[in-house]
């Protein structure tokens, strides 16, 4: 039993919890962000909590419909309709991205909804990331970064020195071995900890401040030390998708006799322990480590480097099958799903894809399509 | 999955017969305004197994563009659009062959010797064709396991791939704009093919830096194909075509001002066919001499304030895509007397090209490419439709706003809310269809039509 794994479950199931409710009461402002791109660290150096939005505990999208239609996807849905609910009245600013044409929209709709129904924060900004890696794009992005420092600066009256940005960067690097460990136990034939519980661990780690996931991860790295999932008879996966967060979708896939040791989720652990350099210019390389590492589908010229990433992946984890996860109508995730299909007839691992509404049920149908497609994999094996 | 070696070209080739025998039929436009007289029944009838098969002519000549006048320019177009599918199809030449998006700008390819496709205009062509290819390879791209949320003109593009209607790429080039689905898509064929490709990145906002990063990417464009094609681009030619461009979009511009008359002179159709020609026609000297045409006529008719269709009742303002499965203008025109006086497809507003130097033509190029169609609304804030459609609102006495809401343009959907309260601030009767451009299975042209006439009869419009 791990007490610090029962910590972390409990805050990713929840929005609001106690280590950023602190925060702000130290003074410390938190701003939301909708997606990977986003460099945590700029935002930690001007003084603040870095915070990811979920759609965790959300049960409907009724107002968030009043703006998207029902070919917009469900996280984007749910996500604002908390907003429109004030769920995130917490917070002191939001940082969206141009990540799919459902999640940028929502800068659109948030600040609609800002000067017509008065929706807070008033700090609503759109951080813009090249959809390729060129050198080009790499200065682009540059500059975008420079910009992002100014504008908080300007705005939250902070003072964004190099000296905070390297503290920042060294942090959010400490966070990422330690994930690191983790991710290394998982490799082992018993590992320490359930796919589920991975994603409540890296879910909940960018949902509080840096400085708290840190001494949580080392305190959970020590208890998991002695920690073994028997692994007998039990199928090894890898996830791979857009955005996930409902631990019980994960839960019911381990359920039908596998691990999920590994996975590349928008909210998992994509990249996730990918360090910045901590030498040279500290913007140009968090410019690197978001550009060349976070890559997912809306990178358009770098197909072949997920691929082998993924291919990496599943012979570091010795995985024996991979299940990508969708939100329907997500084109991205559509896109990569084919590709992924051609790269599994070619590479010849198993792949099953499953497509689902965000908090959307339909977990009887998914139950019996895992079932038989392990039955598939293990005959397959035999 | 099929890669493939061959091609064949079958529908290419039936949509080519189509275009050559509507080209030699413009070069008598008063015999073919009295064939079109003779066809008007089928122009409002529903689609049946006969009369698709005149779909391209009665899309054209059934509605208001059988002026006589505005069939000469089809004609004038059409040179262009044949030829350009006759260079698809010409397997035998030694040019290289570059796939390029259907939402870019050509200019910089043509001043290259090369030939190109643009995969997804095969729909377009396979509807020219009289034909429902566009769905068998929707179908065709959907069973290979292609989302079927995407873009039914992506879908297209890879069914026609699959179907050996494509020709064989020696490079790809494409853009992050306007959507995912094409982003997507793009990875997709680049992954078929196996070549080269080349992506532009689209900026988010209309700044200078910006329309710089664009211009940059241009730059590395012109890298890229100097080296994948072993040439070096001909800026005589550039020159040229970029001179070319900046007449066409005068006279295109001026005719999405002037339908602000009532009645208006023009419509969206010599729009959207001069958007279709994009892909044969951009700078091409045929392509400049069908809009000072359809500018000259649509210039006489203002003149003697003479309308467009016959008798124009309703002003409609569309946003995105028209359904081309079924020609739904002439129907429009015909039995309600409704007319498109400003659309977000084929309305051009855009900036002159400097064509003095290199860079000054780079550097306009890179606005004119980020203010096309599609492109120029898409990539950034809600503010780049909504601004522009508030200026159609205050500027073309519309009496209702068309919402045709293709199911590929999620981020188009997602801006439902913010149109719609723009039109009840107007006052603007809205009517919000779902459907798909090319895929008559998300919605029949009966359900079409039926949301139209009751939101005419329903707003008292009709
Ligand atoms: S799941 Fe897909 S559509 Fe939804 S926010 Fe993520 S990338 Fe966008
Ligand atoms: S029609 Fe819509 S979905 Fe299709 S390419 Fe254009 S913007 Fe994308």
């Amino acid at each position: 039993m791990s007490d610090t794994l029962d910590i972390i479950k409990k805050l990713a199931e929840k929005d609001v919890n106690e280590y950023i409710t602190q925060a702000a009461d130290e003074g410390r402002k938190i701003l939301g962000y909708m997606c990977s791109f986003v460099p945590e660290e700029i935002i930690h150096a001007a003084g603040m909590v870095p915070y990811r939005l979920r759609a965790v505990g959300s049960k409907e999208t009724r107002l968030g419909d009043t703006y998207y239609s029902a070919i917009n996807c469900s996280l984007v849905r749910h996500i604002f309709d908390k907003a429109l609910n004030s769920e995130f009245a917490f917070l002191n600013g939001v940082v969206f991205m141009n990540g799919c044409d459902h999640a940028r929209r929502m800068y659109d709709n948030w600040r609609n909804a800002f000067q017509t129904q008065g929706l807070g924060p008033e700090f609503l900004h759109m951080f813009v990331a090249p959809h390729t890696t060129s050198e080009t794009s790499f200065q682009r992005f540059l500059d975008e970064l420079r910009d992002f420092s100014d504008v908080l600066e300007k705005h939250f009256n902070a003072a964004l020195t190099t000296e905070a940005l390297q503290n920042s960067i060294a942090i959010y690097n400490q966070r990422r071995e330690l994930l690191r460990g983790l991710n290394e136990m998982r490799k082992l034939p018993e590992p320490p900890i359930f796919g589920a519980e991975m994603l409540a661990v890296q879910s909940a780690m960018t949902s509080i401040p840096v400085e708290n996931a840190v001494d949580l991860l080392e305190q959970l790295t020590i208890e998991l030390q002695n920690r073994r999932i028997d692994g007998e008879g039990k199928l090894r996966i890898v996830l791979a998708g857009g955005a996930m967060e409902e631990i019980e979708h994960i839960q019911m896939i381990e359920s039908c006799g596998a691990i999920a040791v590994a996975d590349n989720l928008c909210t998992g652990g994509r990249r996730a322990d990918v360090s910045v350099e901590e030498y040279g210019d500290p913007i140009a390389a968090v410019a690197k480590r978001y550009l060349y590492e976070v890559s997912c589908p809306r990178m358009i010229d770098e197909f072949d480097k997920r691929s082998a990433s993924l291919e990496k992946i599943m012979k570091d984890y010795r995985t024996d099958a991979l299940i990508t996860e969708k939100l329907m109508f997500c084109d991205l995730w559509g896109g990569e799903n084919f590709l992924l299909k051609q790269e599994s007839k070619r590479l010849g691992f198993p792949m099953l894809s499953l497509e689902r509404e965000m908090y959307g049920g339909g977990e009887g149908q998914m139950r019996t399509r895992v079932q038989a497609f392990f039955e598939m994999v293990r005959n397959r094996q035999s | 999955m099929n890669n493939p070696s061959t091609e064949n070209f079958a529908i290419s080739r039936a949509a080519l017969r189509a275009s050559r025998f509507g080209a030699m039929l413009s070069r008598y436009p008063r015999a073919l305004g009295w064939v079109r007289r003779l066809m008007l029944p089928l122009a409002i009838q529903d689609e049946n197994s006969f009369n698709k098969h005149f779909r391209f002519f009665i899309l054209l000549a059934g509605c208001a563009m059988s002026d006589p006048k505005d069939l000469k320019a089809l004609g004038i177009l059409s040179r262009d659009l044949n030829a350009y599918m006759e260079n698809v199809m010409d397997e035998a030449s030694d040019k290289p062959m570059v796939w390029s998006e259907w939402n870019l700008s050509n200019e910089i390819l043509r001043a290259f010797d090369v030939r190109q496709y643009v995969p997804e205009t095969f729909a377009i062509v396979s509807q020219m064709a009289g034909s429902d290819a566009a769905v068998e390879m929707i179908e065709r791209a959907e069973e290979e396991g292609m989302a079927p949320e995407h873009c039914s003109a992506a879908k297209t593009a890879v069914g026609a791939l699959l179907a050996n209607e494509a020709p064989k790429p020696d490079v790809i080039i494409s853009s992050s704009h306007p959507c995912d689905s094409v982003a997507s898509s793009y990875q997709t064929l680049q992954y078929m093919t196996k070549v080269p490709m080349f992506v532009l990145d689209t900026p988010y906002w209309d700044d200078d830096k910006s329309f710089k990063h664009y211009e940059n990417n241009l730059w590395d464009l012109i890298a890229f194909l100097e080296k994948h094609l072993d040439q070096k681009l001909d800026w005589d030619k550039l020159r040229e075509i970029c001179a070319n461009v900046n007449q066409t979009n005068h006279y295109l511009q001026e005719l999405s001002e002037m339908s602000r008359a009532v009645p208006s002179p023009t419509s969206v159709e010599p729009l959207l066919l001069s958007w279709l020609g994009r892909m044969a026609a951009f700078g091409s000297p045929n392509g400049m001499e069908f809009a000072e045409l359809v500018h000259a006529n649509a210039r006489e008719r203002l003149r003697k304030k003479r309308s467009f269709i016959e008798k124009e009742k309703i002003r409609m303002i569309w946003y995105d895509v028209p359904l081309v499965f079924a020609p739904l203008f002439p129907w429009l025109e015909k039995k309600f007397g409704a007319v498109v006086v400003s659309d977000f497809m084929g309305r051009i507003q855009t900036v002159p090209i400097d064509t003095s130097s290199p860079e000054t033509m780079v550097r306009d190029l890179a606005k004119t490419h980020l203010y096309c169609t599609m492109v120029r609304h898409t990539r950034g804030p809600a503010e780049f439709y909504l601004e522009e459609f508030k200026k159609i609102i205050d500027e073309y006495s519309g009496d209702c706003f068309i919402f045709m809401g293709h199911q590929g343009c999620k981020g188009g959907w997602a801006l439902r809310k913010m149109f719609r309260d723009v039109c009840r601030e107007a006052g603007l009767p809205s009517l919000f269809v779902s459907s798909d451009i090319f895929d008559k299975r998300h919605v029949t042209e009966e359900e079409v039509k039926r949301q139209f006439e009751d939101f005419f009869r329903s707003n008292g419009l009709a």
